[in-house]
């Protein structure tokens, strides 16, 4: 028997819609991939409108949850990573609801919707807002998509035949170079990050009978695990602040006015297909922002919103209510979330926080290893991985569909969520992680190394220091440490392998370019001033 | 303090911390050496990888200190602004690290003691390791942890203690432990698994 891509596509529709069903309606299997993502999206959703909380924030509390009740079995993937994947494409059209409603950006990068998104809810078109958001942030989602299906696959061929294992760890080098040098306050600050993650890491594994720099703490022989330091550092580090945050906050006793709709609120198709232009570029503007790691949707929305207001001929002037503002905005952002699963499943190196965190379901799951292997198209015997990603690919395309018909019934109705506070937020958050880790980790050991965890995320803060290089460098501290190791074997010992080939020379230097000049010159300053905090 | 200061003292910070474990700390904490012979063959040893990052933190704390020493003394307006831990961090970090420490303790300590302390007073209980699966004992340790600790920092943030703030973390997290517990039956809930 042959296999073509047909029939791959084929069985990774089946993986999605009928394998493992969690109820029949009317006779018809409803699996458990699609029910985690309508749960994902409705989530994502939820978090997003809510000010305090951000999509990573959920995606860090249901990660324990989901492994410990799907297991670590092949079948455990698709749902897992349909929650995950849900949760990541709504928390961004969630997080306009609120900067649209109450000029309050339920997430970042929704800042820039307020600017326009407001003045239109003011004006009496809060629904026609709502929709231009949805609209754009789908549109510029689903952009997002295509060009992951239709790149991924080159970059990992690619990736398979020219490179080595000095090529492969010059490339790790050189993406975490990057990530150092662009995300936080400073170049040098950003990599010092990275190189404490690379070292946290080494506790623990090795290669020796005894494991290396745990003081003999038992604990502490198999290492730190990655949820442990990612959630910690990330997730904890951020509840810590926030919490210092609102109790030195004096709160503003004024309430923005509540808004009322007058005249039309649909969003005809004339309007819709007059916004497509803008919807087009600020999509394209996040793709290309979303595949390089680290610098993430703020920076996205930023480019996109200014090169509107460059351009802009509308009747309405931006910032004072112009749909295109808004449009310009949340396509830009919504386009980067795609984008960055790029370099996820085609080289497993995370660009932003949520994509560590789907990297994190991958590898711990196991079942599929991002790289070159999950994109053969073996004709001869079924290759389980290409199935999977086809079945993401699917999952990724059926949540923008949700999105478009759930995400426009659900928006005007979240904007009751802004009045959860965070003051009680913050605590509840805390408390649910510390349940999260145990249910994964089963060790009351794990909670204390998360929340210690924790206090260097808090520190690293105040000292304006990035925590994302240092999540990034911790999960890839294993594959760099084994690639050095291997190289340097297969290379009979030679101290320079690594400077063995053009291409690892090339990636080296560029590592070097990227940390020394990222800082010094315009280019640069623009990414490090609008890059995500986290 | 000054912005420059603060990133002084970090990269003095790096560079004392990578001398401190690639002259004490791997040597005495790691079997094999940066390399090794094996059967003829010069690999990697388990060293390798934390000294080679220790090198390149020390540098980058070299580098931070050099730019540090060299930039110029940030306006005022910069200072409040930039990197710093004053006194009023610290005080919040005690507190906050005080507050998880006695929410831990009571989450993992409060159904043992308080069997014990039945069992001591004649109580028909045995252990606490033949109950945890039993309401309401499994959600005992959870539920005074949590509540604590929510309501702890409810206080902190609101700046003073109310009956209200126990009464809505108690409730919360009550919620919270359902919600795990009931769809989620073969996943205990804090410290069950270990007692």
């Amino acid at each position: 028997m042959t296999l073509s891509l047909y029939d791959y596509v084929s069985i990774g529709l089946q993986a999605v819609f009928t394998a493992h069903p969690a109820f029949h309606v009317l006779g018809v299997p409803i699996s458990m991939a699609v029910v985690m993502l309508v749960a994902g999206l409705l989530t994502g959703l939820i978090v997003g409108a809510i000010p305090a909380l951000s999509g990573p924030f959920a995606m860090a509390v249901a990660l324990p949850i989901l492994i410990s009740t799907f297991g670590f079995s092949a079948a455990a993937l698709l749902p897992t990573l349909a929650f995950l994947l849900g949760v990541m494409k709504a928390a961004t059209l969630g997080g306009s609801v609120p900067a649209i409603l109450f000029n309050t950006p339920g997430t970042p990068d929704a800042y820039l919707t307020t600017f326009d998104g407001y003045p239109m809810a003011r004006n009496g078109q809060a629904g026609k807002a709502l929709r231009v958001a949805q609209f754009a942030c789908v549109s510029g989602d689903t952009m997002s998509d295509m060009v992951l299906i239709t790149t991924a696959p080159f970059l990992a061929v690619f990736v398979e035949r020219y490179m080595g294992f000095p090529e492969k760890g010059a490339l790790i080098i050189l993406s975490m170079a990057f990530i150092g040098a662009a995300v936080g306050a400073s170049a040098i600050k950003g990599l010092i990050s990275a190189v404490f993650g690379l070292f946290l890491a080494s506790i623990g594994r090795g290669d020796d009978q005894t494991p290396r720099l745990t003081f003999g703490i038992p604990d502490l022989a198999n290492g730190f695990s990655v949820t442990v330091a990612v959630v910690g550092v990330l997730i904890l580090g951020e509840v810590y602040q926030a919490i210092e945050d609102l109790a030195h906050q004096h709160r503003s006793k004024t309430s923005p006015s509540p808004v009322v709709d007058r005249g039309d609120q649909k969003l005809h198709w004339h309007e819709r297909l007059a916004l497509m232009p803008i919807i087009g570029r600020s999509g394209l503007i996040g793709i290309t922002v979303g595949a390089l790691p680290g610098i993430g949707s703020t920076l996205a929305a930023t480019l996109g919103y200014a090169i509107q207001k460059r351009r802009h001929k509308g009747a309405v002037p931006m910032g004072q209510g112009a749909p295109e503002g808004i449009a310009a905005t949340e396509a830009a952002s919504a386009a980067v979330s795609g984008a960055n699963l790029i370099p996820v499943l085609s080289l497993g190196i995370p660009g932003n926080v949520a994509a560590v965190f789907i990297l994190i379901a991958i590898d711990t799951i196991g079942g599929l290893n991002p790289g070159p292997s999950v994109f053969t198209l073996n004709q001869h015997e079924l290759n389980p991985e290409l199935v999977m990603v086809i079945g993401v690919f699917v999952i990724m395309m059926l949540g923008n569909a949700i999105n478009w018909t759930l995400g426009s019934m659900l928006m005007r109705r979240l904007g009751v969520l802004q009045h959860i506070p965070p003051r009680i937020m913050m605590p509840l958050v805390l408390v649910i992680t510390v349940a999260a880790i145990y249910l994964q980790e089963g060790k009351m050991t794990s909670i204390y190394f998360a929340l210690g965890f924790g206090v260097i995320g808090y520190l690293m803060r105040k000292m304006q220091m990035s925590g994302l290089p240092f999540v990034i460098a911790y999960i890839l501290a294993d594959d760099l440490e084994r690639l050095l190791r291997q190289g340097f074997s297969a290379s009979g010992a030679d101290p320079w392998f690594l400077f063995s080939s053009p291409l690892a020379v090339a990636f080296l230097l560029a590592s070097v370019v990227v940390a020394f000049t990222m800082s010094r010159n315009p280019i640069g300053k623009t990414i490090i001033k609008n890059a995500d905090p986290e | 303090m000054s912005a420059r200061s603060w990133n002084l003292a970090l990269g003095l910070v790096c560079v004392a911390f990578a001398l401190l474990a690639v002259f004490v700390w791997i040597p005495h904490d790691v079997s094999s050496g940066v390399i090794v012979q094996e059967r003829g063959q010069t690999n990697v040893g388990d060293a390798m990888a934390p000294t080679a990052w220790c090198y390149a933190l020390g540098a980058l704390g070299l580098l931070l200190v050099l730019t540090s020493w060299r930039s110029r003394p940030a306006a005022k307006s910069a200072v409040a602004s930039g990197p710093r831990i004053t006194a009023a961090n610290v005080r919040f970090l005690a507190l906050l690290i005080f507050m998880l420490v006695v929410s831990l303790v009571l989450m993992r300590y409060a159904g043992p003691v308080l069997v014990a302390l039945l069992h001591a007073l004649g109580a028909n209980v045995t252990d606490y390791r033949s109950l945890r699966d039993a309401i309401p004992w499994k959600y005992l340790g959870f539920v005074i942890g949590g509540t604590t600790l929510v309501a702890g920092l409810l206080a902190l943030i609101e700046g003073r203690i109310r009956t209200r703030q126990i009464l809505l973390a108690l409730i919360a997290v009550i919620v919270i432990a359902l919600i795990v517990d009931l769809p989620f039956k073969h996943l205990p809930l804090p410290p069950n698994n270990e007692l």
